[in-house]
C-alpha cells in the first residue's frame, strides 16, 4: 500500500508540466469554489445582519393584522406587560417597542412622504445598530429630535441641525398634526426603506401627536446570541406564544431572503458539479494519456508479477496524489484570496438587493467545516474519475504490451 | 495552408479517446459559458424591461437636479418644445408627461402621506403599463373630464390604510406652486395594483392637466418620459438632442442608479466566473496539445528532415488545436443555445417566493440568445484555444531534426 503510493508520487514528477498543469485546473477549480463559498457566506450574513439589525432584530411581536395591513389602530394591546414579558424572556438583550404613523415631512420647498418611527431611545440601542451607522451628529437625545437616513437628508437637502416639520394625522379624528423637529443625526443603515424614507423620532414624540399615548406597534426583539436558527428562535419565543399575538421570528418576516436562502445550496450544488466537471475531463486524460505512454512499463509490471488489482491502485494512487497537489493549490488560493478579501472588506456601491444594499463592507469568511467537505469532494472524486484509465491499466496483457512500440 | 489543416484533423483522430475528452472538456465549458452568459443577459434584459415599462420609461428629460433632489419647482418649462425636440428623433416610440408632487391624502379621520403623480389619460398608455396596473376600477377616460370630476386612482396599499374602495371621496392636501396650500376633493376610480410594493404602498394618480390646475403650475410639467425602439438607440439620442439650458436627458440607468449597478456589478461577478471556467478548459488543451507534441518528437523529426518548413509544421499543430477546439466550441453553441431557448418555455424560479433585485421584482430567469454569449464569448474560447497550442507548436517548429529524430 505504501510502497504504491509512493510509486505513484514518484511517478507523478515524471513528466512534472503535465502534472502541474492537471493540478492547477484541479487547483483553479478547487479555488474558486471556495472562494465562492466564502463569497455567498460573507453576502448571506451582511444581507442577514443588515436586515436583522438595521430594523428587524431578530424576531418582532404585533397585534394580529397590523402586519398584512399596517393600520394605525393596532397596537399591541397592554403592550406595556407584554413589553415586561419580552424582556423576561431567556437569553434576551434587547425589546425595542415602535410606533409608525405616515406622514409627510417638509422643509422649504422640499417634501417627502415619509414613515415615521417612534423609538425607545433607551432600549433601541439594544436591538439595532443605528448608533454605530451615524454618519453626520449624534443620536437623538431630546425629545423632538430625530434621525434621517442618507437618502431622505440628500433629497431634502438635510443636514444636522436642519429643522423640519412632520406632518401626521391623528388617528381616530384624522385632524392633521404638525410638530417641528430638528435633525440630530444622520445615518447610512444600508437598508433602503430606511435610509430613504423612514424619519426615526422618540417614542413620546411620535405617540403624542399621532394621539395614541403609552401605545406602540411593534416590539422588536435581539438575543444575546447571533446567528440562531429557526428552531433555537422559536423556542426561545414560546414564552410570548398564546397571547394570541403575531409573534414572529426574521425568516417569517423576510420569507423571500429565507427562500432565497435556502436555494443557494441548490445553485452552489449545479456550480460545483460544473466546474468539477470540467476538471475530470482534464484528469481523465491525464491518466489514460500516462498510461498510454507507459504501455510498456505496466507490460513489465505485469510480466514480473505485479497484479492487475495493484496496477489499478497504482492509477487511482497517481490520480489522488495530482488530487492531493491541485487541492494544495486550491487551498492555498481559495483560502488566500478569501482571506484577503475577508479582511479588506467588500464594498459592492449602489447594488441592491433583497431590500438590502451594500454599500457598507461585508466580509468573505471561509467557514472551516464547508471548506473541508469541499477539499474532501475533490479529493474523492479525483482519483474516482480516473477509474476507467486504471481498469484498463488492470487488463493489460503482458506479451501484447511488452510488443507494443 | 488548406492542407495543414486537413492534417491537423486527421491527426486528432489517432487518439481519438483523448480527442474526445478534451472536446467534451470544451463543449462541456463553452455549453457552460453559452448558458450562463443566456441567462444572465436575459435576466437583465428582463429586470431592464420590467422598470422600464412598468414605471420608469427607458429615458427621461426633467430640470437639472430634479432626479436627485426632487422639488415642485424644478420644472420642464415648456414641455411641447421638448416633445417637439424628441418626437422627430429616430428611434422614438413614444412620450408622455408627468407632474409629481408628495402630498397628504385622508379619507373620513384617516390621512396616508403619498407621491402624487399627474399622468395624461392617453399618452401613458404610449410608454408604460402603468393603465394595464389598475386591477380594480379603471384608468383615466381619453377626453376631457365632466366639468367638477377629479377621479384619482389610489395605489392598493394607500387604499388599504384609507379603508376605502372604488367611488369613495377623497381629499389632497399639498402646497401648490404658488405657495398656497392646494387642496381638492377626488372621486376613486381606480385601485393600482402593480406588485411593487413602494408603488402600491404609497403611489396616487391623477390627471396631468387637473395636477397642473391643483398645484397653479401652468403648462410646466415635472418630467417628460419616453420610450426607444431598441435600448442601442439611446446613445445616440443623448448624443443629438439639443435641450434648452437647464433641462437634462437622463437614460434609464440614471433614473435607476440602484438596478443599473446591480446589473453591472452582477455582470462583472459573471465574468470573473467564466474568465476561471476559460481557465480550466484553456489548461486542459495545453495539456493536450504538450502531449501530442511531445509523443510525435520522432514524426516530427521526420517531417523537418524530408523539409516540411517550421513554418509548416506550426501550422499542422496550430490547426490540430483549432480543430479541436472548434468542433468543441461548434456544439457547445448548440447546446448552451437549446438551453437558453428551452428556458423560454421553463423558466428557471429564483426561489420560492419572487425576490427584489436591484429594485426590480423577478420570479423567473429566462436567457436569451444574443451575440456576447453565442458568438463573442465562444470565439474567445476558440482563440485561447489556438493559443494554447501556440507555445508547444513553438516548440515542435523549432525542433532540430537529427535531435527530434534520436529521441526515444
Amino acid at each position: 500500500m505504501l510502497t504504491t503510493l509512493l510509486l505513484a508520487w514518484r511517478n507523478i514528477w515524471r513528466n512534472t508540466r503535465r502534472t502541474l498543469i492537471t493540478a492547477l485546473a484541479i487547483g483553479l477549480g478547487l479555488g474558486t469554489m471556495l472562494f465562492s463559498l466564502a463569497w455567498m457566506a460573507g453576502m448571506n450574513r451582511h444581507l442577514v445582519e443588515t436586515l436583522t439589525a438595521s430594523r428587524l432584530g431578530q424576531a418582532q411581536v404585533h397585534a394580529p393584522g397590523f402586519r398584512e395591513t399596517r393600520q394605525e389602530e393596532l397596537t399591541i394591546p397592554e403592550g406595556g406587560k407584554v413589553l415586561e414579558l419580552a424582556r423576561s424572556v431567556p437569553r434576551i438583550a434587547g425589546a425595542a417597542p415602535r410606533l409608525f404613523a405616515i406622514g409627510l415631512a417638509a422643509m422649504g420647498d422640499r417634501s417627502a412622504n415619509v414613515e415615521l418611527i417612534g423609538v425607545d431611545l433607551g432600549q433601541e440601542p439594544k436591538v439595532t445598530n443605528w448608533q454605530e451607522r451615524l454618519v453626520a451628529g449624534a443620536y437623538p437625545a431630546d425629545h423632538n429630535q430625530v434621525l434621517i437616513g442618507t437618502g431622505l437628508a440628500r433629497r431634502m437637502e438635510l443636514e444636522t441641525g436642519s429643522k423640519l416639520v412632520l406632518t401626521v394625522a391623528r388617528v381616530g379624528t384624522g385632524d392633521l398634526e404638525a410638530v417641528l423637529a430638528r435633525v440630530a443625526g444622520v445615518i447610512y443603515t444600508g437598508n433602503p426603506s430606511l435610509d430613504e424614507r423612514s424619519v426615526i423620532a422618540p417614542l413620546g414624540l411620535v405617540q403624542e401627536i399621532i394621539g395614541l399615548p403609552g401605545a406602540f406597534h411593534e416590539i422588536a426583539l435581539r438575543f444575546q446570541v447571533d446567528g440562531l436558527d429557526r428552531a433555537e428562535l422559536s423556542s426561545l419565543l414560546a414564552p410570548l406564544e398564546g397571547l394570541g399575538l403575531d409573534v414572529r421570528a426574521w425568516p417569517a418576516l423576510v420569507p423571500v431572503v429565507a427562500s432565497m436562502l435556502d436555494l443557494q445550496g441548490l445553485y452552489l450544488a449545479i456550480s460545483v458539479v460544473l466546474i468539477f466537471g470540467l476538471v475530470a475531463f482534464g484528469i481523465v486524460n491525464t491518466m489514460s494519456m500516462s498510461l498510454l505512454e507507459r504501455f510498456k512499463e505496466f507490460g513489465v509490471l505485469r510480466a514480473i508479477g505485479t497484479s492487475p488489482l495493484r496496477l489499478a491502485g497504482l492509477i487511482l494512487a497517481e490520480a489522488g496524489s495530482i488530487g492531493v497537489v491541485g487541492c494544495a493549490l486550491g487551498l492555498g488560493l481559495g483560502v488566500g484570496i478569501s482571506f484577503w478579501l475577508g479582511r479588506r472588506g467588500v464594498v459592492l456601491g449602489g447594488v441592491e438587493a433583497l431590500g438590502v444594499s451594500f454599500g457598507n463592507a461585508f466580509h468573505p469568511s471561509l467557514a472551516p467545516g464547508q471548506a473541508a467537505a469541499m477539499v474532501l469532494v475533490f479529493l474523492v472524486l479525483t482519483p474516482l474519475v480516473a477509474l476507467g484509465p486504471a481498469l484498463r491499466a488492470a487488463r493489460v496483457e503482458p506479451v501484447r504490451a511488452l510488443r507494443h512500440e | 495552408m488548406w492542407s495543414s489543416l486537413l492534417i491537423g484533423l486527421r491527426n486528432l483522430t489517432r487518439r481519438r479517446f483523448r480527442s474526445l475528452m478534451t472536446v467534451l472538456m470544451i463543449w462541456l465549458g463553452t455549453a457552460a459559458i453559452v448558458f450562463s452568459v443566456g441567462l444572465a443577459e436575459g435576466t437583465y434584459g428582463h429586470m431592464t424591461d420590467l422598470a422600464t415599462r412598468t414605471f420608469s420609461g427607458h429615458f427621461q428629460v426633467v430640470a437639472r437636479g430634479y432626479q436627485d433632489k426632487p422639488s415642485l419647482f424644478k420644472s420642464v418649462p415648456d414641455p411641447d418644445s421638448v416633445i417637439r425636440e424628441l418626437r422627430e428623433k429616430p428611434g422614438v416610440t413614444g412620450l408622455t408627461l408627468r407632474v409629481e408632487a408628495a402630498g397628504l391624502v385622508s379619507a373620513g379621520n384617516r390621512t396616508v402621506g403619498v407621491q402624487l403623480m399627474g399622468v395624461e389619460p392617453q399618452g401613458e398608455p404610449r410608454v408604460t403599463t402603468l393603465s394595464s396596473q389598475v386591477g380594480q376600477g379603471r384608468w383615466f377616460s381619453p377626453g376631457p373630464e365632466p366639468e367638477g370630476d377629479w377621479p384619482i386612482i389610489l395605489g392598493s396599499g394607500v387604499a388599504r390604510r384609507l379603508r376605502i374602495g372604488l367611488g369613495a371621496q377623497v381629499s389632497f392636501v399639498t402646497q401648490a406652486a404658488d405657495g398656497s396650500m392646494a387642496a381638492e376633493l377626488f372621486t376613486v376610480v381606480g385601485i393600482l395594483e402593480s406588485g411593487s410594493e413602494e408603488m402600491d404602498s404609497g403611489l396616487v394618480l391623477i390627471r396631468l392637466d387637473q395636477a397642473q390646475e391643483m398645484l397653479v403650475l401652468g403648462k410646466r410639467v415635472h418630467r417628460v418620459v419616453g420610450l426607444v425602439r431598441d435600448l442601442d438607440q439611446l446613445p445616440s439620442l443623448v448624443g443629438s438632442t439639443a435641450l434648452p439650458d437647464g433641462l437634462e436627458l437622463l437614460t434609464w440607468a440614471q433614473v435607476l442608479p440602484e438596478l443599473e449597478q446591480t446589473i453591472s456589478t452582477d455582470r462583472l461577478g459573471l465574468y470573473v466566473t467564466l474568465v476561471i471556467i476559460l481557465a480550466v478548459v484553456i489548461l486542459g488543451v495545453t495539456n493536450t496539445m504538450m502531449m501530442t507534441v511531445l509523443e510525435r518528437t520522432r514524426e516530427f523529426g521526420v517531417m523537418l528532415a524530408l523539409g516540411t518548413s517550421p513554418a509548416r509544421l506550426l501550422a499542422v499543430i496550430l490547426g490540430e488545436a483549432g480543430w479541436l477546439t472548434a468542433i468543441g466550441v461548434c456544439f457547445g453553441v448548440a447546446l448552451g443555445a437549446f438551453l437558453n431557448y428551452l428556458t423560454t418555455f421553463y423558466g428557471i424560479p429564483v426561489g420560492s417566493e419572487p425576490i427584489d433585485y436591484g429594485g426590480v421584482v423577478i420570479s423567473e430567469m429566462t436567457a436569451t440568445n444574443g451575440w456576447t454569449g453565442n458568438l463573442y464569448f465562444p470565439l474567445l474560447i476558440l482563440l485561447s484555444g489556438l493559443a494554447a497550442g501556440v507555445f508547444p507548436a513553438l516548440r515542435a517548429a523549432r525542433m532540430k531534426p537529427a535531435v527530434a529524430l534520436r529521441t526515444e
